[in-house]
């Protein structure tokens, strides 16, 4: 090819670009995105894509998980915990035109729960029974008051609210759409939908009816690009303006470059160990503790995360309330370890199953974490026999119910991210004696009769305020018996241009761009 | 001719009933739940028995089969399970872009290749053969996403001449904006292939360069180029076009890679997802376009063979 040529066209491109370039920024995203249905979102690329186009009754506020109102202006929860009423903000429309009011939101709930709902067949809802699974009915008193009734009290239920699935949808929209609303979704969001190119780049507007006022940045661009190292080429030369997941070793370089501003919060996550506590050796809490005294930590963080994870001193991670680092810490310590194993019966160790899955979402580097954690081990006198696995059968193979126990190995690796920022959310979920698979997520069958009894009092306790101590307390008991064994939460990094200003990471790790400016 | 493309047209219909079932059996023999993996792990049991009866997966495997196969024939090739979306859209959408580039990188490693080979013969012994060697010795043994990342921090990051991921700017389009973005994968899914032509071409034209009837050529009096480019090359080309018509197999499979270091919108980075989520329709839709690709480009070199030697012939 000849050199003029390849000028020729690299200024009709840069002509173009710079066309094109007022107020818009241009996100790389790690995967295509699946779905832009709010209801079907499970994974971070698609709700980073998809939530700027939707919301719920109630929100989450800037940067934090507690709660504001969005589409419901204010409401009210009966005495008994059980009934809530909602009052719907006037004079919102979703992008189609079409009026937010209590009937969209009973079917943008009905649709996902009710498998008689003529829309229920437009699409698969994971989230549908663990966002709005306790609700028994929802009616429309009149066109803007909506009365919710649950099957028992549940306290994080206002939370839930503000996740992914309880988003609003356009009614209209699915009626013309069906099953391909994913592809056509239609919210009240500060951005609404253009354009979607699959594979190569998903196109929103802002929305200038936005009830909040119409966002600066004019158009949001999404684009996948699965490869790290591509996408962090990309970055560096302005092919994309704003990222996340960038490669460990290059952040320090470019951490130094002025061009490019960084946003990091320690996000909603917990990565541990699980201990199948129906098991032996793991059956005893002093060999639990004496595997968590055994590893250190602190240099899997700083080592082999390069600082992308903080230290877990708890299973809660810090940005859910409630959380104290006032239970029982496990400092590296291989001489205490080995007096825990000795005062259990196992003077000189023992051999152990160990499951580790090759990858999966929020599980960071499962394998060379695995391979670290089974050398602390042997140094104690442990040995760890590592079995890898495909993350797609891994999840087949260690969510079992609890007959199946015994085909759960001894020990494997297991990351949680949270879903509402409620405490109940992790404890509940992951420790509970009532949510042993297929109910819940404790994995390991843990069971203890006095935590149960706290986490259910919290549950349906409505007030906040009288929430806290008790899952302070139930933190507390279970670091003392240590059914798994935190090791770190995993912080969100957005890399950005520098141009870019104002934007906070969320703990739910979606993107929100409506109080972004550029500069100039 | 029109007897022997029937019949090879023919034989392809087996070979892609062979390699759907044989994709049909691999994916559901291996473990996994597809259900599984897209509800991710916090489903309950009831959204993914729920979920298995929609998808059809509690039926038996031969039902399966003969279901998704009815469906290919009447042009409904199902939807994706992953991504929500009918599959032949989806998969013809992303084939296309496997084309382009594909056929970008065949030409120039085909241009590239026999304009090496052929001078490198002509200049055997020589300082510039002995430059192509290495050159095309280099070319064959980095791999593709070696070359690729290079490639963009050389003319991506530091000269600043191409764009280094993606097939379009932004919210771009058009046919300028397209080749800018293709020249640096283009090169690098070429470059293992170019050499290996280049190599090939240089053996055979120095077989081809010793005959009598090129010294006769010469003795005659004609001009060299005319010598080596209508005489002997059109001889050496017959094995070259083997080679070519080979090695669509590999750029099919190499653009897998180059797709993934050049974020480039391809079959290759869908098929990889599709494998890892389970999602049997779009695997299965891939598989298909692409050994029908693969099928016809064989044919293609069969036929092309007729056109270069007059004495081959299909009749």
């Amino acid at each position: 090819m000849r050199r003029s040529s390849v000028f020729f066209f690299l200024f009709f491109a840069i002509g173009w670009g710079l066309a094109q370039n007022e107020s818009r920024i241009v996100i790389g995203l790690q995967a295509e995105p699946v779905a832009l249905d709010p209801a079907q979102l499970s994974d971070y690329n698609s709700s980073r894509a998809a939530m700027p186009m939707f919301e719920g009754l109630v929100r989450f506020k800037d940067g934090s998980t507690e709660l504001e109102p969005a589409l419901a202006e204010s409401w009210e929860v009966s005495e008994d915990g059980l009934t809530y009423t909602f009052t719907m903000r006037e004079g919102v429309t979703f992008h189609d035109g079409t009026p937010v009011d209590a009937e969209a939101a009973k079917f943008s709930f009905e649709r996902q729960i009710d498998p008689e709902h003529p829309y229920h067949d437009t699409g698969e809802f994971a989230y549908a029974e663990f966002t709005l699974g306790m609700i028994d009915s929802v009616e429309v008193q009149d066109p803007m008051t909506l009365q919710v009734t649950l099957e028992n009290p549940f306290a994080p239920f206002l939370s839930n609210l503000a996740m992914h699935a309880a988003s609003l949808v356009s009614p209209a929209a699915l009626e013309q759409y069906g099953r391909d609303f994913a592809q056509n979704p239609v919210g009240t969001g500060p951005y609404r939908f253009v354009s979607w190119q699959r594979g190569t780049e998903l196109v929103l507007e802002r929305n200038p009816d936005y009830w909040r006022g119409a966002p600066e940045v004019e158009r949001l661009v999404y684009r996948p690009i699965v490869e790290d190292q591509a996408r962090l080429a990309a970055l560096e030369s302005g092919e994309i303006d704003f990222t996340v997941n960038l490669p460990v070793d290059d952040l320090p370089r470019l951490r130094e470059d002025p061009a490019f501003r960084f946003e990091e919060q320690a996000g909603m996550h917990t990565w541990y160990l699980v201990f199948n506590v129906k098991k032996e050796p793991f059956d005893d809490p002093l060999v639990r503790k004496a595997v968590a005294h055994a590893i250190d930590r602190q240099a899997i963080v700083e080592a082999l995360l390069g600082g992308t994870g903080e230290l877990a001193q708890n299973l809660l991670p810090p940005v859910v309330w409630s959380y104290t680092e006032d239970v029982e810490q496990y400092p590296y310590d291989p001489e205490r370890a080995q007096e825990l194993l000795a005062e259990a019966g196992y003077p000189d160790g023992f051999e152990v199953e160990f499951w580790i899955p090759q990858s999966g979402s929020g599980m960071q580097q499962p394998v060379a974490m695995g391979t670290v954690i089974q050398d602390f081990l042997s140094r104690v006198g442990i040995t760890a026999n590592i079995q890898q696995f495909e993350w797609g059968t891994y999840l087949d193979r260690v969510i079992v119910p609890e007959d199946q126990a015994e085909s759960v190995p001894a020990m494997f690796e297991m990351s949680w991210v949270g879903d509402n920022g409620d405490p109940d959310n992790f404890l509940y979920i992951l420790l509970s004696g009532d949510q042993f698979p297929a109910n819940g997520f404790n994995l390991g069958y843990y069971n203890n009769p006095e935590v149960d009894e706290i986490l259910r009092t919290a549950r349906q306790t409505t007030d906040q305020e009288a929430r806290i101590p008790l899952y302070e307390e139930a933190q507390r008991l279970l670091m003392a018996d240590l059914p798994i064994v935190p090791v770190d939460h995993e912080a969100q990094i957005v890399v950005m241009d520098s141009s870019i200003e104002g934007f906070t990471p969320h703990p739910t790790g979606v993107f929100r761009f409506e109080t972004v400016r550029l500069a100039q | 001719m029109g007897p022997y493309l029937l019949q090879r047209l023919l034989v392809t219909v087996p070979t892609l009933f062979g390699v759907s079932v044989l994709v049909f059996l691999t994916l559901h023999l291996a473990p996994g739940d597809p259900a599984q993996v897209i509800l991710g792990p916090k489903a309950t049991e009831t959204s993914l028995a729920d979920l298995r009866r929609d998808l059809g997966l509690d039926r038996p495997i031969p039902v399966q089969y003969g279901r998704w196969l009815a469906g290919v024939v009447t042009g409904d090739w199902g939807r994706s399970i992953q991504l929500k979306t009918a599959v032949l859209p989806l998969v013809w959408t992303h084939f296309k872009a496997t084309l382009i580039l594909s056929a970008a990188a065949m030409l120039f490693a085909a241009g590239s290749g026999i304009l090496l080979g052929v001078l490198s013969a002509v200049r055997a012994g020589k300082l510039l053969d002995r430059a192509a060697i290495v050159t095309t010795l280099v070319g064959y043994s980095l791999p593709a996403f070696f070359l690729g990342l290079l490639l963009q921090l050389a003319f991506g990051l530091w000269l600043g001449w191409f764009p280094v991921t993606g097939m379009y700017q932004p919210e771009g389009g058009g046919v300028l904006d397209l080749l800018a973005h293709l020249v640096l994968p283009a090169v690098t899914l070429a470059a293992g292939i170019g050499a290996l032509i280049a190599r090939m071409t240089r053996a055979t034209m120095m077989e081809v360069l010793s005959q009598d009837y090129v010294r006769t050529a010469n003795a005659k009096g004609l001009k060299r180029v005319s010598v080596v480019f209508r005489h002997a090359f059109r001889n050496a080309f017959i094995p070259i076009l083997t080679i070519l018509g080979l090695q669509v197999g590999y750029i099919l499979g190499g653009a897998v890679l180059v797709e993934e270091v050049f974020g480039w919108p391809g079959v290759g980075t869908l098929a990889v997802n599709a494998i890892l989520a389970r999602d049997f329709p779009l695997v299965q839709g891939v598989t298909l376009l692409v050994a029908l690709a693969y099928v016809l480009a064989n044919l293609v070199t069969d036929l092309l063979y007729t056109l270069v030697d007059p004495r081959i012939s299909y009749a």
